[in-house]
């Protein structure tokens, strides 16, 4: 409450879209802020602004300046000159050690190619405490990490009664992170007007257990990739084209919010979406605004994709399976189609980073 | 624990006492009830009882092993504290920390006003290797008995989602600019509260001559909505 109004004094202005987050003036001298509780993120085009603001906020707080951002929520920060990368190594390692696994072989992907992980209904029970443990740690790592979301999200299905066969699957993926501490995210300086692209896919009918599909989408601002998620579809889907339609539409409105904030922080109008898919039939559906037969079946919320296209906020676009994002979210892919997929969403070895 | 002495200790007085437990319903059973009861006295036995013939674990007072093992427990409630040189300390240093803010003055309770309960929260904290490093108390406000709109407007308490954590970095390398970070130390102490409210004086810190006043709050304190 205090530090809202003192923000707001010093002439802040909270974004709509995102409490969190203030901005003040804009052009030359405009300052943005991100708020974590306590914890306070603050940039913006001149650095002594920023040293106003330093200053000012002194006067109002009891604070610390700890400088140049290094370590935010556990992730680790390195700003250099043309770009900026982020990492969870520390708590990786951490997190291998705890489990046990900070000695073991690593491997190459977090997940056996078309792995089928199933309930195991007859299968020894485990400690559940200890197994959710273990997800609840491998999740935190996701900040940084698309390339483990599909497994870890998978993993995470199972946590009500896990077996051994769950556990080996989680050993699986730890064995993985063994050899991929170092990978992070980099985001580089393009100096170019920011605009945000979406890539949304789906694995239709993938989960042997409900025959749900996963749906996957993945956000990038520019060049940097910001926001991903991997996720069970809540319904089941009768035809491909159906679950990337569903897909699409739970990426359209992860899609409006980040425009929302761009235009927010940026004080700029609202630019179009551009959302990728890589289903011929489910653009058509998108941008056709007559049912079709075929999909008359499918609820009316999933429509919500198609009114964002008429409106103009999305713009929906084919993509080849070769370069969408998202494959990586939706299914488990073999080692060399792990490390292209992973280079195209961003992800770097950090600890020889030079590129 | 000598548990069959113990529990025969205990359970004599327990059927002696009858009237207070929540014992067998009617009066009008008469002599078989009394029988029964002495039969198996163990289940009737009310709560009250038996925290007044349990409680207080004898261990800080036996064998060196297991005053150690008292000593690194936390206690749950001020009593459990009181006494021990280590926790009373801790709660001066609460005490000494809050009264330095200004954080409330002593004051009568208007008419129609409240005053919400306070409670000990104790708390150890250890290092890597499990040994104690510092005892820690804090006073809390049981915020849960205040109404929304009478005892506090809006709770607000920002949290970025992480997604917009890397929206912003990302922005920032875009643009080539530097990120800086600020940590505002004890945001919660320093809100200055906009209702009137009204706490207990906590335990153990009751001042003397003045049991019936109450602490004007002009500062938050953990627990308290609104904040």
């Amino acid at each position: 409450m205090r530090l809202d109004r003192s923000l707001k004094k010093l002439g802040f202005k909270r974004c709509l879209s995102e409490q969190a987050v203030y901005t003040r003036g804009s052009g030359k001298d405009s300052v943005l802020l991100g708020v974590y509780v306590d914890d306070l993120i603050v940039t913006g085009n001149d650095p002594t602004e920023i040293i106003k603001f330093k200053q000012q906020m002194t006067g109002e707080f009891e604070m610390s300046d700890l400088g140049l951002l290094s370590y935010y929520l556990g992730i680790e920060v390195d700003q250099k000159d043309e770009y900026l990368t982020i990492k969870q190594t520390g708590y990786a390692k951490k997190v291998l050690e705890q489990f046990g696994m900070g000695e073991c072989n690593a491997t190459k992907y977090p997940m056996e190619p078309g792995l089928k992980l199933h309930e195991d209904k007859q299968g020894e029970r485990v400690d559940a405490t200890n197994y959710r443990k273990m997800i609840g740690c491998l999740r935190y790592l996701l900040h940084t990490r698309p390339d483990l979301a599909y497994s870890v999200g998978v993993a995470s299905r199972f946590m009500e009664k896990p077996t051994v066969l769950h556990v080996k699957a989680v050993k699986q993926i730890l064995r993985y992170l063994k050899g991929t501490t170092e990978l992070g995210l980099v985001y580089t300086q393009e100096r170019k007007m920011e605009a945000i692209t979406g890539f949304s896919h789906s694995d239709h009918g993938a989960d042997v257990v409900g025959r749900k599909s996963t749906g996957g989408m993945a956000f990038n601002l520019n060049d940097s990739l910001i926001s991903w998620c991997s996720q069970k579809q809540k319904t089941v889907s009768l035809s491909s084209c159906e679950s990337e339609f569903m897909a699409a539409t739970a990426a359209a409105r992860q899609a409006l919010w980040l425009r929302n904030l761009l235009s927010e922080i940026t004080g700029k109008e609202q630019q179009v979406v551009t959302l990728y898919v890589d289903n011929n039939s489910a653009i058509a559906l998108m941008k056709n605004p007559v049912f079709h037969g075929r999909s008359k079946h499918i609820d009316i919320k999933y429509h919500f994709i198609r009114e964002c296209v008429e409106r103009g906020q999305i713009a929906v676009r084919r993509v080849c399976t070769d370069l969408q994002k998202a494959d990586a979210l939706t299914k488990p892919l073999s080692a060399i189609k792990l490390a292209t997929m992973r280079h195209l969403m961003g992800v770097r070895d950090l600890s020889s980073h030079q590129d | 624990m000598p548990h069959s002495e113990g529990s025969g200790g205990v359970t004599e007085p327990a059927s002696a006492q009858g009237s207070g437990l929540i014992q067998n319903s009617p009066e009008g059973s008469g002599g078989q009830g009394d029988d029964s009861s002495n039969e198996e006295p163990g289940r009737f036995r009310d709560l009250n009882d038996i925290y007044d013939h349990t409680d207080v674990v004898e261990l800080q007072y036996d064998s060196d092993g297991e005053a150690l093992l008292a000593e690194l427990e936390e206690p749950a409630k001020y009593v459990e504290a009181a006494g021990k040189p280590d926790w009373e300390e801790a709660m001066d240093k609460e005490i000494e920390s809050i009264e330095k803010n200004g954080t409330w003055e002593l004051s009568k309770l208007p008419a129609g006003q409240k005053a919400i309960g306070l409670k000990w929260v104790f708390k150890l904290k250890k290092n890597a290797e499990g040994e104690v490093v510092k005892h820690k108390a804090r006073l809390v406000a049981k915020g849960y008995v205040q109404k929304k709109g009478v005892d506090y407007e809006e709770v607000f308490a920002p949290v970025a989602r992480i997604d917009t954590v890397k929206f912003i970095l990302a922005l920032a390398a875009n643009r080539g600019w530097q990120i800086h970070h600020l940590d505002v130390k004890s945001a919660f102490l320093h809100g200055v509260l906009e209702e009137e409210v009204y706490v207990q004086q906590p335990e153990g810190y009751v001042v003397k001559g003045k049991e019936d006043y109450v602490l004007r709050l002009n500062k938050a304190l953990y627990g308290l909505n609104g904040t």
